[in-house]
């Protein structure tokens, strides 16, 4: 994701970019005037501390959050100026993971009926589509038999697999992945981490990652956006902005990051 | 493994079952037979109970018991009916309210509210005042009485249900709404809806009697067990024993609604059993107190069990440990490693339900698996915990808790622990500790309120402090400080600390030695160094450092493919 | 027991009242603003259900009033007492002002005015409604908080199981029942209390046990249920970490934390109670409200009806208010109402 100031040259591959996004909780403002983008196949780390906004970002791109003034462009179309029923074909193509691992699948349904339905929300069945839904838990490193199984059979970690392969099924431009890694073990979210880099290998599926952990960022992003209070304080490629921050507050966090290059107690 | 289904018959809901089954039963087949020796009237009046008829014969010589049975059919018939009312219009109003715009559900929430306040045997009277007095007067007035009630459940489930993270998903997935009521929002209502049904059946039973009780139900000729039980009243001085049949059979009834209703919660919410695993004696534990041990802490071979489905179940397998004076010792391990458990039972305070054994368990002078004086206790270990949010009581200001310990077990008087704490406030870092002390834990930052947490456990100037997870909650850049006020702590007052987290860089930064642990093991002892060159020979030690995602000072060095 | 996890002690989600924002900043202030609204809205709700009463019987309401075999002039007499040769809308303005000048016209059965009628009954029932208050909370929070304080950590099952039995099956005997029961052993057998009517002070205990006790079961439950979730808890953990006295933590720490649930749920149930008197009055020949409506309603005395139907309202709403100020004052957070505010 690069600066709204650049917007303009790379409109053609933006996947997702909001302009001066405005977000209001009652009369508080949480988000005040953010742009950003993210283009076709990078995978765009949003970092920040607790009461950033970058949770409050993620869900109004994806509609959870009422955008009070500012655009969101998905596809190459405006979301406020689309007709009811294309804002809905516009809001699927941005697909969010939530943190809870937990409360995403319903416990009384089937895998393979969670996933159908990702498929074809208005009469998927997991017999009519048996086939793409093994696929996508393979993709997962999960069993095609896994299908016929409830969630409370699985682990957190093979739970958030199984909420990336539902947003993965619907084949969208955008997946918003909010902290998912961050209610796991530190060895399951190594499984994560991996899948999530052997998703990137292709260079077509775009993401928005939503993390407080700045090695996670690291580790998985190509661009990073850092936000503080509400505002954007920093964005640029991973590398660059972890090697040399311009913002202080990047510098700062940088160097809370205990076990990193900065720390001192 | 939470939602796992038990599907089996708790005793209590077979025995509700059974009640119910028999009541319907009697319903169903008695009045036919008796219906004779209940309505006709006969000489025999108020005759003893006798081996024709046990409950003896009313006033017009009708035969008690036969009355009882054919009444029970009566109340039965008007219970499901009203109960149905009730339920079925609650549920419409209920989901209609859901599904209506935000400004209309939210008055008609409003109208409900106040609706509910208002207890329904009152309303049912509003309406039998209009209606005239009769058996379906009861009914609807019964049922439309117990709508506001379900409808409101109903409403508050289904927020509820449209809350969680499952059901908007499908609903962003573009899931029609019909499907999406259908197959998530309805399936999730259904069991709690069914519990709450058995309720209002209970409640309906006993109020629609109380009508006919009070003389605004069931209206003569007909009778139902209200009006039978208001008729045994008048022959109470005289015949008592007629009230004995219709009080049984209400109570038979509202008992059996209610086991059977208990019994499908506990099947809902199978967490609710829990065994205690007995302590058992602690065999000469004084005696194994080590002379000449330099050590400030020290355990050996500790373990701690806790029980599954009614089986002991070990969760600590032998640990032994020390740590110096003011030494920082790391523990470091996933969940349920038994870190905590680990820390816990050190500082003598392990769950209730949980047994520590182990050859020795000291910290000081103290044996942790006697029982040393609440006092020297406190001011020998100080404990912080993970969540700031939740460590301090809700309801008491933050100066009342802070110096529970100065006041209760160092004879401080309220001003001057009130004084000493200030101090300590400021001294970690707590801006504005004056007015802190005044405040309630809500009003202060994570942050803040975990530095308070620490001034707390500074003041008794303990010789050990234990700290669960302390950082855990916090951002990282409060992390780092409240870090440096537990190194400060040590070296100043040379205060030793144990530190659990499952955090390696955390550790790696804070502490002298680590312990790795793994289900209830250590599996490995480490320096500082170690972690920081990874010269570490445990295989899941390894495995748990490759995990970590490490920050790199020469930007994304690893994982990058492209460009 | 089902009602502990029915609607009746589920905690209601509030739907609170916006204050007019950022106008009125004091926080007891909007929170006045508020419940006040609310009140208000119970009361309108009030106002308009107690009028229907009248131009909703069936059929001409002033042949139904009058009752059977009413003659021509009794009914036409009856007609003009209530107004009904008036449009509906005047009779509503009429029964509204009757409502705020305390004149709402005479009572069909005994001649006297209906406020005195109705005011007349109201202390007979706020003295048994107050004393089964006042009983049910000493009763129920010791017994709730002791037994889990006893069984917490599963110890001690037999006193779960009997506590659970124990209130299931009170609380499964209605109170109509009980106090049958009640008069026929302590009144006629053993004539240690009278079996009825209001002239001495031990008339008092029967009623009040029958009305109090059903409503105790559920409260203790309750209480049992919040305190072993509060034992659990991280400050109960915090406060036995400082080495306090199991006396010291549970009255400082776990007693306070019980108010919230448990008076709000009290709140409902006591309004509840409302309609037990209803019952236990007719029962015990108890002068207050509750023997009141229903005599009204066999004698067909619609003023009466209305007044003690209205002031019956009033009060449980009210009441419910009570309890929110005393949440309010025990714990300041509870001002806020919503989360959402």
């Amino acid at each position: 994701m690069t600066a709204g100031t650049a917007a303009a040259e790379a409109v053609g591959t933006a996947v997702v970019s909001c302009r001066d996004v405005v977000v209001e909780f009652g009369a508080a403002r949480v988000l005040h005037g953010v742009s950003a983008e993210v283009r076709q196949g990078r995978v765009v780390g949003l970092v920040g501390e607790s009461g950033s906004g970058k949770s409050t970002l993620a869900k109004a791109i994806v509609g959870m959050n009422r955008i009070a003034s500012g655009e969101l462009w998905i596809d190459g179309e405006e979301v406020s100026r689309a007709s009811r029923s294309q804002r809905h074909r516009l809001y699927r193509k941005v697909q969010y993971v939530p943190q809870d691992p937990y409360s995403s699948l319903n416990p009384r349904r089937t895998i393979g009926q969670t996933l159908a339905e990702a498929i074809d929300p208005v009469g998927g069945t997991p017999r009519r589509h048996t086939e793409r839904i093994a696929e996508a838990l393979e993709a997962m490193w999960l069993d095609p038999s896994d299908a016929r199984k409830y969630p409370h059979e699985f682990s957190g970690g093979q739970r958030q697999r199984i909420a990336i392969a539902r947003a993965l099924l619907v084949d969208p431009s955008l997946i918003v992945a909010d902290e998912i890694t961050s209610a796991l073990d530190v060895s399951v979210q190594a499984e994560v981490i991996r899948v999530l880099q052997e998703l990137k290998q292709d260079g077509e599926r775009s993401m928005l990652f939503i993390t407080h952990n700045l090695a996670v960022a690291q580790e998985v992003c190509d661009d990073v956006v850092v936000m503080l209070h509400g505002e954007i304080v920093e964005n640029g490629p991973t590398e660059r902005v972890f090697r040399s921050p311009e913002s202080e507050y990047t510098q700062k966090l940088l160097d809370s990051v205990p076990g990193g290059p900065g720390f001192s107690l | 493994m939470t939602e796992a289904r038990r599907p089996l018959l708790r005793p209590g809901l077979l025995i509700g079952l059974i009640l119910f089954a028999v009541a319907v039963a009697t319903a169903i087949i008695a009045p036919p037979l008796v219906a004779d020796a209940a309505n006709t009237l006969t000489d025999n009046r108020h005759q003893p109970p006798s081996g024709g008829s046990w409950l003896g014969t009313n006033a017009f010589g009708q035969d008690n018991v036969a009355r009882v049975l054919v009444a029970t059919r009566l109340t039965l018939i008007m219970t499901v009916i009203a109960s149905a009312i009730s339920v079925v219009l609650g549920v419409v109003v209920g989901v209609s309210i859901w599904l209506a715009p935000g400004r209309v559900r939210e008055w008609c929430l409003r109208i409900l509210e106040s609706a509910v306040a208002y207890p329904t045997l009152i309303t049912a009277l509003i309406i039998a005042a209009v209606l005239l007095p009769g058996a379906t007067t009861a009914v609807i007035a019964m049922g439309v009485a117990g709508i506001p009630g379900f409808a409101r459940v109903t409403a508050n489930l289904a927020q509820q249900v449209s809350n969680s993270d499952y059901f908007i998903t499908a609903r962003f997935l573009g899931v029609p709404a019909r499907r999406l009521a259908t197959r998530h929002m309805i399936p999730a209502m259904a069991e709690p809806l069914l519990i709450l049904s058995t309720t209002v059946f209970a409640t309906t039973l006993v109020e629609i009697s109380a009508l006919s009780f009070v003389g605004l139900g069931v209206q003569v000729p007909q009778y139902d067990l209200g009006s039978l039980l208001n008729d045994s009243l008048d022959a109470l001085y005289t015949q008592p024993i007629e009230a004995v049949g219709p009080a049984i059979m209400i109570v038979l009834m509202s008992v059996a609604a209610m086991f059977v209703g208990d019994g499908l919660a506990a099947n809902a919410n199978p967490r609710a059993a829990r065994a205690w695993v007995p302590r058992r004696p602690q065999a000469q534990a004084a005696a194994a107190l080590a002379t000449g041990d330099e050590a400030l802490v020290r355990v050996r071979d500790l373990r701690v069990a806790g029980s599954k489905d009614g089986e002991r179940l070990e969760l600590v397998h032998g640990i032994d440990l020390h740590i110096d004076r003011a030494e920082i010792l790391g523990i470091v391990g996933e969940s349920g490693s038994g870190k905590s458990l680990t820390a816990m039972s050190i500082a003598g305070l392990a769950a209730d339900d949980l047994d520590v054994q182990g050859a020795e368990l000291r910290v000081g002078t103290m044996n942790m698996l006697g029982t040393p004086a609440p006092a020297e206790l406190a001011q020998t270990i100080s404990i912080i915990y993970q969540d700031p949010g939740t460590t301090f009581s809700p309801s008491l200001k933050m100066g009342a808790q802070l110096t529970e310990v100065l006041r209760t077990h160092m004879g401080r008087g309220r001003a001057e622990a009130r004084r000493i704490m200030v101090g300590a406030l400021a001294s970690v870092g707590v801006t504005l500790p004056e007015k802190r002390m005044r405040q309630y834990p809500y009003e202060l930052s994570g942050g803040m309120r975990q530095r308070a947490m620490i001034a707390s456990a500074v003041v008794t100037e303990p010789a050990l402090m234990i700290a669960d997870e302390p950082t855990t909650a916090l951002d990282v850049t409060v992390q780092v400080d409240v870090l440096r006020q537990f190194r400060r702590l040590r070296d100043e007052n040379g205060t030793a600390i144990l530190f659990i987290s499952h955090d390696i860089g955390v550790v790696q930064e804070l502490c002298d030695r680590v312990l790795v642990m793994r289900r209830g093991e250590v599996v490995e002892e480490l320096r500082p160094e170690q972690i920081r060159s990874r010269e570490v020979s445990h295989p899941y030690t390894r495995s748990l450092l490759d995990a970590v995602p490490v920050l790199s000072a020469a930007g994304a060095a690893h994982v990058r493919e492209e460009d | 027991m089902t009602l502990v996890n029915s609607a009746a002690t589920q905690v209601p989600h509030r739907v609170s009242f916006k204050a007019p924002n950022r106008l009125v900043h004091h926080p007891w202030a909007r929170f006045a603003l508020r419940r006040g609204g609310g009140f208000l809205l119970s009361f309108a709700i009030l106002v308009v259900v107690t009028f229907l009463i009248v131009p909703l019987l069936p059929g001409d309401p002033a042949v139904v009033a009058a009752g059977e075999g009413a003659t021509q002039e009794q009914i036409a007499q009856t007609r003009e007492a209530l107004g009904l040769e008036q449009p509906l809308l005047v009779q509503f303005w009429q029964y509204l002002v009757g409502i705020f000048t305390l004149d709402m016209g005479y009572s069909f059965a005994s001649g006297t005015t209906v406020t005195a009628a109705v005011f007349s009954r109201l202390p007979f029932t706020a003295e048994i409604a107050l004393l089964a208050v006042a009983a049910m909370l000493v009763v129920s929070i010791p017994l709730g908080m002791g037994v889990a304080i006893v069984t917490r950590g599963g110890r001690n099952a037999w006193v779960d199981h009997v506590f659970n039995a124990l209130t299931s099956l009170v609380y499964a005997v209605p109170n109509y029942v009980l106090a049958t029961l009640m008069i026929y052993v302590l009144a006629i057998r053993l004539g240690w209390f009278p079996a009825g009517g209001a002239a001495t002070l031990d008339a008092l205990v029967l009623p009040t046990v029958a009305i109090m006790l059903g409503p105790a079961c559920v409260i203790a439950r309750v209480v049992r249920r919040e305190a072993v979730t509060i034992l659990e808890q991280d400050y109960v953990r915090t406060a036995r970490g400082w080495r306090l006295s199991p006396w010291r933590v549970n009255l400082r720490y776990v007693f306070p934390n019980l108010l919230t649930t448990t008076l709000t749920l009290s709140g409902l149930i006591l309004a509840g109670m409302l309609g037990g008197a209803v019952v236990i009055e007719t029962v015990f020949g108890w002068p207050g409200l509750g023997k009141g409506v229903v005599d009204a309603i066999i004698m067909r005395d619609y003023p009466v009806i209305r007044g003690i139907v209205l002031l019956l309202g009033v009060l449980a709403t009210l009441l419910i208010i009570v309890v929110d100020v005393i949440l309010a004052i025990v714990d300041p957070r509870n001002l806020g109402g919503s989360a959402h505010d």
